[in-house]
């Protein structure tokens, strides 16, 4: 390879400096072959990225449009018949209205509740000379490979008293092992010398977890933001297996799962859309209307907030995880 | 300072005057209250003695008063929506007896998962509305078994409900108790059941206009192979309704609901509605069909419509919601099912005013076999609301029958079932209730139900089906004369051309059935194993009846086999036994 | 803007860090790090109580468990029978159970295969694009199935799989378009596409996103590498074939062993929601069998438990050879 790079540069000092080198690749990406790729790839990425946003886009336009119309077919990425009828019934359903703040407020408190216990333990465990690091290092990494089973949690639930409550939304999830190994992989490639020196100064470990490390820590802690976040809102099964009756306590997830099962659904918002498709609102509603109406109502918050993260969690991905 | 000084005063007498105002309307509710059941229950001749009888056992019910608030914890299966925080019923009930309802629903479809959860838990509320057939929880030991608190006389109307069929309603599975567990909630018929519509009947149901066009052809002794052909021949000359692609036939393959599929096997050779196995007409021994030749031959029947384009390609995959909703299309031609199981999408049609496209039943067999789809409403055991347990343990199992006997009460199955007067019903001349169409739209108004109907509380409550005394019946849906009422023109005519008076006309005359029918409703009898085997059945004949019927006819023998042979490896012969030393029992104990 | 100054010195500092003697287990040692031990014992405590606790409920894989008797330790025991029910094979929970395995690696492994090949060819025509805009609009594009819910990617899956008169695109492009299909197919309906359906389903959400890595790992690969091949007259595809793909080889080896430790992981709402009916004996992996056969069905507690200890028992094996794997080629454990 070294030899190579030798010969390359004996070319480029022939050929005067940088610009005439330039020149010289632009020629080249002129070139027949180049520009055959170019195109082939450019298309082929485009038709690519459609196929992976078409779907979206399609349930947009469905959601949109009038239900029975939408039965006739041929709706893609623009609504035939417009309406906002499918809304106005999906926005008055008094159990999408609460799924939607209990989804909120269950994003809101595990997010807190996450990451405050999981970077101060990250911390700690960071720090390479404290003893009781590697035991508590595997106790926690091995709770990624195994589960006691949904059973045994669910009578361990029962037993605390967690079942149709909102803690059971965040309390047992509380520290992600995973989570925890990125945040400590990044503390550990932090400079030690603010810690050492903050520590001549007297100050403690809390203090240098909280002031000195947690402000570093920020860029990774955003990432984790949203990996705890988007996992929070798009959970279902914490619900369908402790809160599964208590109409309270449902959330928008959930109310998805009860249209998609393959069943007699019921209660909330799956009854809704049939009964809706009774006299009073005769055919306006179908399943299908519905769901995809409430499947942008679900999945709009992340859409949004997407592209002001996007940036964060390519760094934070790279950060933390699989080093070369 | 002075103006916020007047204001204040002026608050607070505001204020005082409208609390006043509330006392003085409570006082009413609470006076009235106690005097209701007697006025009322008066036209029910033999619960006036039992009301003496109680006095003199010196029986003190339960206070239900605004003053004596209570919260009542239940948990129920239901496919009716949640009732909305402001629901008229449930303030009634806060408003005249302090009773609040924290209900909790569970709808059909994750009542497994529900049951296994709750009784892995072993925490119950204090009524539990299970509707599985299988009487999961009363083995898991979730019931209180009521039958002493019957006895005892202080509960006039819940005994009057259930004595007459008691000896059914106690058998159990040997691990359990025998006893009275739970209050059947549907078809326990005061008098002579209410005939117009069949809800519990299985059949094969054909769109009005498929009859129409086809000149109101005989349905009587009707072949499969005849009722298919009305369909291809309609099928073919309107390829499509309204716009949407017709859909020949369609099933209804949802999750808990493919017995309606399977269960015609048994239709089709004159068979009632026992379940997964029958008595043999020949030879008297309870059997599975499922794996003979009849039940081939069904599979055979949808292979050959799947190949001939007439099978919705779509509905082996359809929710139950979707299976509805493409019946309210219009677009669908026919079906198997039971008519409670589409209720919504008839309803729907109904009140478009596309009657044509409604449904009525219709009875094709085998071989010129009589039919024998209709066996009249049969009650439902091992469904409805009993008590928990847990409920019995904190001493609360009184105030429960109390309330249930409540409940049981004219005023309030009329308050539950009919509504309230002036705002549901209305009364006429002839002491008859009645809806204006205003009402009837209303009815079917989900966000309405939710705000108006404790329909989730009702489900699974006892009903006083049949006649009041003042000739009213138990509900707008068994009012004959609503019934009439509702009739457009193209109904009257198509009752007329096939000479029928009621929908329910179109089944056979109610075929009687021996003390131990139907099979499915004795699973709750079985051991754990001899469920386990059935359930097992279930679960290879379901999937496979799929796949028998999207086959080839290259492949369908070939598939029949492997059916036979996943079958072959179910204890099947368990279930059997138990079944059949169980009816020994019954017929042993008549 | 404290990080970035920072950064230099980053690796050289946890060198030296990494030479200082660890301190040894003496008491006093422990009450000099009290304050880190306040820090975390109770958070230790937390994840043994929450996660290790409820492990005790596995007894009644040694049980016949009836829910009517409520204490567990009350239950009849009976050894390992429910182990050898499970693996009896002349059963039909038995046939299901190893099903259900099958089940489990095949579209896991069809997934995964897929998968790998898909994003690192993805990455190498992302690289191979000039435009940073293009790459950029493209690349979030591409991210945004992956923060989709499962129910609602299960969802989009099952209308675009679905027949031209329901929404199904799949069919509408191919049928109604291009003409490549006959007649539409109503995929769901024949198990033989229900392993196809799993794995591209789990492409489509997480193609992008698993480009990230690769993509990021080529941003390390010296210029001159390509400048001098250029030079010698290679054209694009030669300089994917022989600079990007081996320099990116040490992350492929590393992502794909790391991903064998969940091999048992093969999804669950796909299988779940569309998996029923036809599918049924394809679409069943071991995460269903529990909460169909252990729980759903009749509340067989205990043999739900026992499939479950049986996975966790094989998931661990996974893990710790893909450790022990990746540990030989020398790259990071996790441990």
């Amino acid at each position: 390879m070294s030899e190579k790079k030798i010969k390359f540069k004996q070319v480029k000092i022939k050929r005067e400096d940088g610009t005439v080198v330039l020149v010289n690749k632009r020629r080249a990406n002129l070139s027949l072959e180049n520009v055959v790729f170019t195109t082939l790839n450019t298309s082929f990425l485009i038709i690519l990225a459609a196929v992976m946003v078409y779907p979206m886009l399609n349930v947009l336009a469905v959601s949109f449009n009038e239900a029975v119309d939408t039965t006739r077919g041929g709706i893609y990425l623009w609504p035939r018949a417009w309406t906002l009828r499918n809304y106005e019934i999906v926005l008055n359903m008094p159990t999408i209205l609460t799924a939607f703040y209990v989804s909120v407020a269950r994003l809101i408190v595990t997010v807190i509740t996450n990451l405050i216990p999981t970077t101060m333990l990250a911390y700690v465990l960071s720090r390479r000379h404290y003893l009781f690091n590697k035991p508590i290092t595997i106790v926690f990494v091995v709770t990624m490979y195994f589960n006691a089973g949904m059973i045994p949690n669910y009578i361990f639930m029962q037993q605390l008293g967690l079942l149709n409550t909102f803690t059971v939304y965040w309390l047992p999830g509380m520290i992600s092992a995973f989570n925890l190994i990125v945040i400590r992989t990044y503390i550990r490639s932090l400079s030690e010398s603010l810690i050492e020196s903050a520590k001549i100064d007297g100050a403690s470990e809390f203090r240098i977890f909280a002031q000195i490390v947690t402000p570093l820590c920020m860029p990774v802690l955003a990432t984790i933001t949203l990996f705890v976040a988007v996992g929070s809102w798009n959970d279902w099964f914490t619900n369908f297996l402790y809160n599964p009756g208590a109409a309270h306590l449902t959330t928008l997830q959930f109310e998805l799962q009860k249209l998609l099962s393959n069943t007699a659904s019921a209660g909330g918002a799956a009854a809704a859309a049939t009964q809706a498709a009774q006299a009073g609102f005769g055919q306006q509603v179908t399943p299908m209307s519905i769901r995809s109406t409430i499947t942008v109502v679900t999945a709009l918050p992340i859409l949004v907030v997407y592209p002001f993260l996007q940036r964060y969690f390519v760094n934070g991905l790279m950060l933390g995880g699989v080093k070369e | 300072m002075k103006l916020k000084k007047v204001i204040a005063l002026l608050l607070a007498s505001v204020m005082s005057v409208s609390i006043l105002a509330a006392c003085g309307s409570n006082n009413d509710g609470a006076a009235t209250t106690p005097s209701t059941p007697s006025t009322d229950t008066t036209s029910v001749g033999t619960v006036d003695e039992a009301a003496v009888e109680e006095i003199t056992t010196g029986y003190v019910p339960w206070n239900f008063s605004p003053d004596n608030p209570v919260t009542i914890s239940i948990w129920t299966v239901t496919n009716s929506g949640a009732p909305s925080a402001d629901n008229i019923i449930h303030q009634l009930l806060l408003d005249e007896l302090g009773v609040t309802l924290d209900m909790e629903m569970t709808t059909t479809d994750n009542q497994d998962m529900r049951i296994s959860t709750m009784l892995a838990g072993g925490v119950y509320p204090d009524l539990i509305g299970s509707t599985h057939n299988d009487a999961l929880m009363t083995a898991g030991g979730a019931y209180l078994r009521l039958d002493d608190y019957l006895a005892s006389g202080n509960w006039p109307l819940l005994r009057e409900h259930v004595e007459p069929h008691l000896r059914r309603l106690s058998y159990r599975a040997g691990e359990v108790e025998d006893g009275f567990y739970q209050f059947p909630n549907y078809n326990r018929w005061y008098g002579p059941e209410i005939k117009m519509e069949d809800w519990s009947a299985p059949a094969f149901w054909i769109q009005m206009a498929v009859l129409e066009d086809a000149g109101y052809p005989s349905l009587d002794g009707i072949s499969l192979d005849e009722y298919f052909e009305l369909i291809e021949n309609y099928a073919a000359k309107y390829p499509t309704i309204d716009g949407v692609p017709t859909i020949g036939f369609t099933l209804d393959f949802s999750e808990g609901r493919q017995w309606s599929v399977t269960n015609n096997a048994l239709q089709l050779q004159g068979g009632a509605n026992w379940g997964g196995a029958f008595p043999d007409l020949h030879t008297g021994e309870v059997r599975h069909y499922i794996t003979d030749d009849y039940a081939r031959r069904w599979a055979h029947k949808l292979m050959e419509i799947n190949q001939k384009g007439l099978l919705d390609p779509e509905c082996f995959t359809a929710t139950a919601d979707q299976f509805q909703s493409r019946l309210a299309s219009g677009a669908v031609l026919g079906f198997p099912h039971q008519r409670w199981a589409f209720s919504q999408a008839q309803d729907s049609l109904r009140a478009e005013d596309r009657r044509e496209r409604t449904y009525v039943p219709v009875m094709p067999t085998f071989d010129n076999i009589p039919p024998h789809y209709s066996t009249g409403q049969l009650m439902n055991i091992h469904q409805g609301y009993g008590i928990s347990v847990d409920a019995a343990a904190a001493g609360r199992t009184e105030m429960l029958l109390d309330f249930l006997e409540l409940m049981m009460t004219e005023k309030w199955q009329k308050i539950l079932f009919w509504g309230i007067e002036g705002q549901d019903y209305l009364v006429g001349d002839d002491g008859l209730y009645y809806r204006t169409q205003d009402m009837r739209d209303e009815q079917h108004d989900p966000i309405w139900q939710q705000a108006n109907q404790a329909r989730a509380f009702r489900d699974n409550l006892p009903k006083r089906q049949g006649l009041w005394p003042d000739g009213n019946a138990d509900s707008a849906g068994f009012q004959r004369s609503e019934f009439f009422a509702g009739l457009t023109e193209y109904e009257q005519n198509f009752l007329k051309s096939y000479n029928k008076l009621v929908w329910a006309d179109f089944f056979n005359d109610a075929y009687p059935t021996p003390s131990y029918y139907p099979i499915w409703q004795l699973h709750g009898m079985l051991s754990n194993d001899a469920n386990l085997a059935n359930v097992q059945l279930d679960e290879v004949q379901y999937p496979a009846f799929a796949r028998l019927a999207l086959a080839t006819p290259d492949t369908f023998d070939g598939l029949w086999d492997d059916f036979l042979a996943q079958v072959a490896l179910i204890d099947t012969q368990l279930y059997l036994d138990e079944i059949n030393a169980l009816i020994d029992d019954i017929v042993a104990n008549e | 803007m404290k990080t970035k100054e920072k950064k230099p010195k980053r690796v050289k500092f946890n060198e030296e860090h990494l030479h200082r003697p660890k301190p040894q287990m003496t008491w006093r040692n422990i009450w000099l790090q009290r304050e880190l031990i306040i820090m975390s014992v109770p958070l230790l405590l937390y994840m043994i109580f929450f996660r290790y606790v409820p492990i005790t409920g596995w007894a009644m894989a040694f049980q016949n468990y009836k829910p009517a008797i409520r204490n567990v330790w009350d239950q009849e025991w009976v050894g390992f029978a429910n182990f050898q029910n499970l693996l009896n094979m002349n059963t039909l929970y038995g046939q299901t159970f190893l099903r259900s395995v099958r089940n489990t690696f095949g579209q896991s492994i069809l997934s995964m295969v897929l998968g790998f090949v898909c994003a690192i060819g993805l990455s190498l025509l992302l690289n191979e694009v000039r435009s940073v805009g293009f790459k950029r609009i493209i690349q979030n594009l591409s991210y945004m199935p992956h923060f989709l819910s499962w129910i609602i990617a299960t969802g989009m899956i099952a209308t675009a799989l679905s027949l031209p008169q329901s929404g199904g695109f799949i069919n509408i492009v191919l049928h109604d378009w291009l003409g490549i299909l006959k007649e539409p197919i109503a995929f769901l309906n024949h198990p033989k596409y229900f392993w196809g359906i799993v794995a591209g389903g789990q492409l489509w959400k997480s193609l992008g996103w698993n480009t990230i890595i690769y993509l990021a790992a080529m941003t390390a690969i010296d210029p001159q590498l390509y400048e001098a091949a250029e030079i010698d007259g290679a054209n694009r595809w030669r300089k994917m074939w022989h600079i990007t793909l081996p320099s990116i080889k040490a992350t492929i080896v590393i992502l794909l062993i790391m991903s064998t430790g969940y091999m048992l992981e093969s999804g669950f709402e796909i299988q779940y929601f569309l998996g029923a009916g036809v599918n049924k004996e394809v679409a069943e992996n071991i995460d269903i069998f529990i909460l169909r056969y252990g729980i759903q069905l009749r509340a067989q507690f205990h043999l739900g438990t026992v499939a479950g200890i049986m996975k966790t028992i094989v998931a661990i094996f996974f893990v710790a050879s893909a450790n022990w794997l990746a540990k030989i080629l020398g790259s990071e454990r996790l441990v």
